[in-house]
């Protein structure tokens, strides 16, 4: 069934509830991004799991600051990159079932592709499935750093790890990784801080690996909310950023960034003069990190959700009625997109493009 | 939009990619039985609530089975028309069509089907009418109450007094819905009013759990439901008498502590807005008993154990777990595994997957 808005179509004519993306903002944090990291050594490496839409990758690879290539969450995600002409992919997940490491394997002869890893069965399966193939793998050793997720544990971990590592042919340490999280709404100092007290663990590894004779040439550590501390640390080749894209409330303190993705929903009822229902709900926008904002209406509040609406708390004399269009803003990104089929692409008013999230449901 | 991993049928659910969305049909089949005795002892039809599941092979196991009403309900005009080619005699849209395209549409749906669309405000019974576009069309009207007060009342009033003026529409009853500010009483009295005045109105509820709070002589004709063939954590706490029928299969990638796991699922494939999902303890596989969720991210999910079981849990290894909100988990994916005595026997589309508006 094609219910999708035909280009030009004004946005208050869409059937909504929509994923609708602003292509100017889109486009001003690519650019912003893409100035950044021009004058430095590193680079940017685009999540691909925010946006899973390969056409969103290659502008931000168009762009500019980037390595060339992506991050993707999964196999799946990175099948998708792959079949779509992105030419490198960092697998930023463990991948340890012999039928995904087949698939991965197999996109290594159309791409270079590098993967996370914490075991050293998991490398050897990795290996053995690598040489059937006939293809180089290569790992990036993951470093835990606060998210109680993968991850060796400690320096000392990493190094026996790659001591294991040499004993194999078709898999080649290429670096080490970590992800990390800050909360609240950090000032730039406090960011400074967290950062490269976090990613020094990072360093130090690195630095100890360095001294056995490994060659590390991919760095790949910091986020959205350390993109530009992580940048300037002595070591770090590439951040692994995604949210600064599309952007969220959970990291509006990043002021540099500007909202582009949003859901747009319609006031289905107003049961009194304090309340309206509105036809978005759980299915289409995310909670992982609070619920979400009204745009342009921070006297309007969400105060209930179902599965397909929400009750809103509006002010008295408000002159929101039956009919109007809200815009509801996430407080966490790439767990909504993961529900939706398209984004609209909006310029000013009108439609100017729809793209398929080609990766959604890719999650294996 | 999901690519499948294409594997062998006949292979053990355990054996599959993951994460997968496990349907085992024997539940499935089982559970719409059960609760439709449970219905039947209520003395309400039932009529499928397909937006729960978004699959038109589940629908189609609900619409045979006795007791239900040869109908379906949908969330959105889209789905509606994704389920337009169902052999059901009437479809019922429960999210009142806004734009005028959407208005459009339905009228258009109306044209190959019977269908019902609910309604909260004299607006959108106006904007309905409006929008007809041929004057020997119909459209059923299910007015839902969405204010416990004399002005809510007075409102559902208006709007079946605006439909029964309105030469398109035709007002068929009640729809009721689990809300924050009407209680069971409140609506109750409400459809006592409507009754004084429309005595064939017919009263639909959504959702399974009015069951559970109905005297025995309750007004209430068709009872909504979607969760019952596929229960949640919250509809199997309610309904004992239900197995689980569907259940995510994840796999540990890695085992960082001595303490904790990691899976390869997340909020991505659960949706666990409503609350997390939880392990289910598989006889089969003994490491599951001692497994316990403890927190999700995105993409991963992090399950703790005692420290004593560290030599008994091995990356690699596949756990099932329960989600808490059916309908967020399924909206998740692209595809059911459908399987039986353990055995991968299909994949099926969820063909209602994403069609929100």
């Amino acid at each position: 069934m094609n219910n999708k808005p035909q280009i030009g179509t004004h946005i208050y004519d869409l059937d909504t509830p929509c994923l609708i993306i602003e292509l100017d903002k889109l486009e001003a944090n690519m650019n912003y991004v893409s100035n950044f990291y021009a004058t430095r050594s590193s680079k940017m490496r685009p999540h691909a799991k925010n946006h899973k839409t390969p056409a969103i990758a290659h502008m931000q690879i168009n762009t500019g600051g980037t390595v060339g290539g992506v991050c993707a969450s999964k196999v799946s995600e990175a099948e998708v990159m792959v079949n779509n002409g992105i030419k490198s992919v960092l697998i930023t997940s463990e991948i340890v079932d012999s039928l995904k490491i087949s698939r991965m394997t197999s996109l290594a002869k159309r791409a270079e592709i590098n993967v996370a890893i914490d075991n050293l069965e998991n490398a050897k399966r990795i290996d053995l499935i690598a040489n059937t193939f006939g293809v180089q793998i290569g790992l990036i050793i993951e470093i835990e750093t606060g998210m109680g997720r993968c991850g060796v544990q400690n320096p000392n971990e990493a190094l026996d790890l790659a001591h294991g590592l040499k004993q194999l042919k078709n898999v080649s340490l290429n670096g080490l990784m970590s992800h990390q999280t800050i909360s609240g709404e950090p000032d730039l100092e406090t960011r400074h801080t967290e950062a490269k007290k976090i990613i020094d663990k990072v360093i130090t590894t690195k630095k100890l690996l360095e001294s056995e004779g490994y060659a590390l040439p991919i760095i790949s550590t910091g986020e959205t909310w350390s993109y530009d501390v992580a940048a300037d640390i002595d070591g770090v080749t590439e951040i692994q950023g995604g949210s600064y894209l599309l952007m969220e409330t959970d990291y509006a303190y990043m002021t540099e960034f500007e909202q582009v993705c949003k859901v747009i929903g319609t006031v289905t009822s107003k049961p009194d003069s304090s309340s309206a229902i509105i036809n978005i709900g759980l299915k289409h926008i995310s909670t992982l990190r609070g619920v979400p904002t009204i745009e342009q209406h921070e006297d309007i509040q969400v105060i209930n959700m179902t599965t397909s609406n929400s009750t809103l708390s509006i002010p008295d004399g408000s002159k929101i009625k039956v009919g109007d269009q809200l815009a509801f803003i996430p407080s966490q990104q790439d767990a909504m997109v993961s529900r939706w089929n398209e984004f609209i692409g909006i310029r000013g008013e009108f439609v100017e493009s729809i793209w398929d999230i080609e990766a959604r449901g890719c999650i294996s | 939009m999901e690519k499948i991993i294409f594997q062998s049928l006949g292979i053990k659910y355990y054996d599959l990619d993951t994460p997968a969305l496990l349907i085992d049909v024997d539940f499935l089949i089982s559970n719409i039985n059960n609760f439709n005795s449970i219905a039947e002892a209520s003395n309400l039809r039932i009529i499928p609530y397909s937006s729960i599941h978004g699959s038109r092979e589940i629908l189609k196991h609900q619409v045979q089975a006795s007791n239900t009403a040869n109908q379906a309900c949908t969330n959105s005009i889209s789905e509606a028309e994704e389920l337009s080619d169902i052999a059901v005699e009437k479809l019922i849209i429960k999210s009142t069509p806004i734009s005028k395209n959407q208005i459009h549409r339905l009228w258009t749906l109306s044209q190959t089907n019977s269908v019902d669309v609910v309604v909260s405000d004299t607006q959108h019974v106006a904007n309905l009418q409006q929008g007809c576009y041929s004057t020997n069309q119909t459209l059923g009207i299910l007015v839902q109450p969405i204010s416990q007060s004399e002005h809510g009342n007075s409102n559902i009033l208006s709007i079946i007094n605006q439909c029964d003026s309105s030469p398109n529409l035709q007002y068929k009853g009640l729809l009721i819905e689990e809300s924050p500010t009407i209680s069971l009483e409140g609506y109750f009295s409400t459809i006592k009013l409507v009754h004084s005045k429309w005595p064939k109105s017919e009263i639909y509820a959504v959702g399974e759990s009015y069951i559970k709070n109905l005297s025995s002589e309750h007004p209430i004709d068709y009872l909504i439901a979607g969760c019952y063939p596929v229960p949640d954590k919250h509809c199997l706490n309610n309904f004992p008498e239900l197995s689980i029928s569907a259940s995510i299969l994840s796999q540990i990638i890695s085992k960082p502590t001595k303490q904790h796991v990691v899976i390869d699922s997340g909020h991505k494939t659960f949706g666990p807005d409503l609350g997390i999902p939880s392990v289910i303890h598989d006889s089969e596989h003994e490491y599951s008993k001692v497994l316990e969720p403890l927190k999700f991210s995105a993409e991963h999910g992090a399950i703790r154990f005692p420290e004593d079981q560290y030599d008994n849990i091995e990356v690699q290894h596949k756990i099932r777990l329960l989600p808490n909100s059916m309908e967020l988990c399924i909206n998740q994916f692209d595809m059911m595994r459908f399987i039986q005595s353990d055995t991968f026997i299909g994949y099926k589309k969820i063909t209602g997957r994403g069609l929100f508006s």
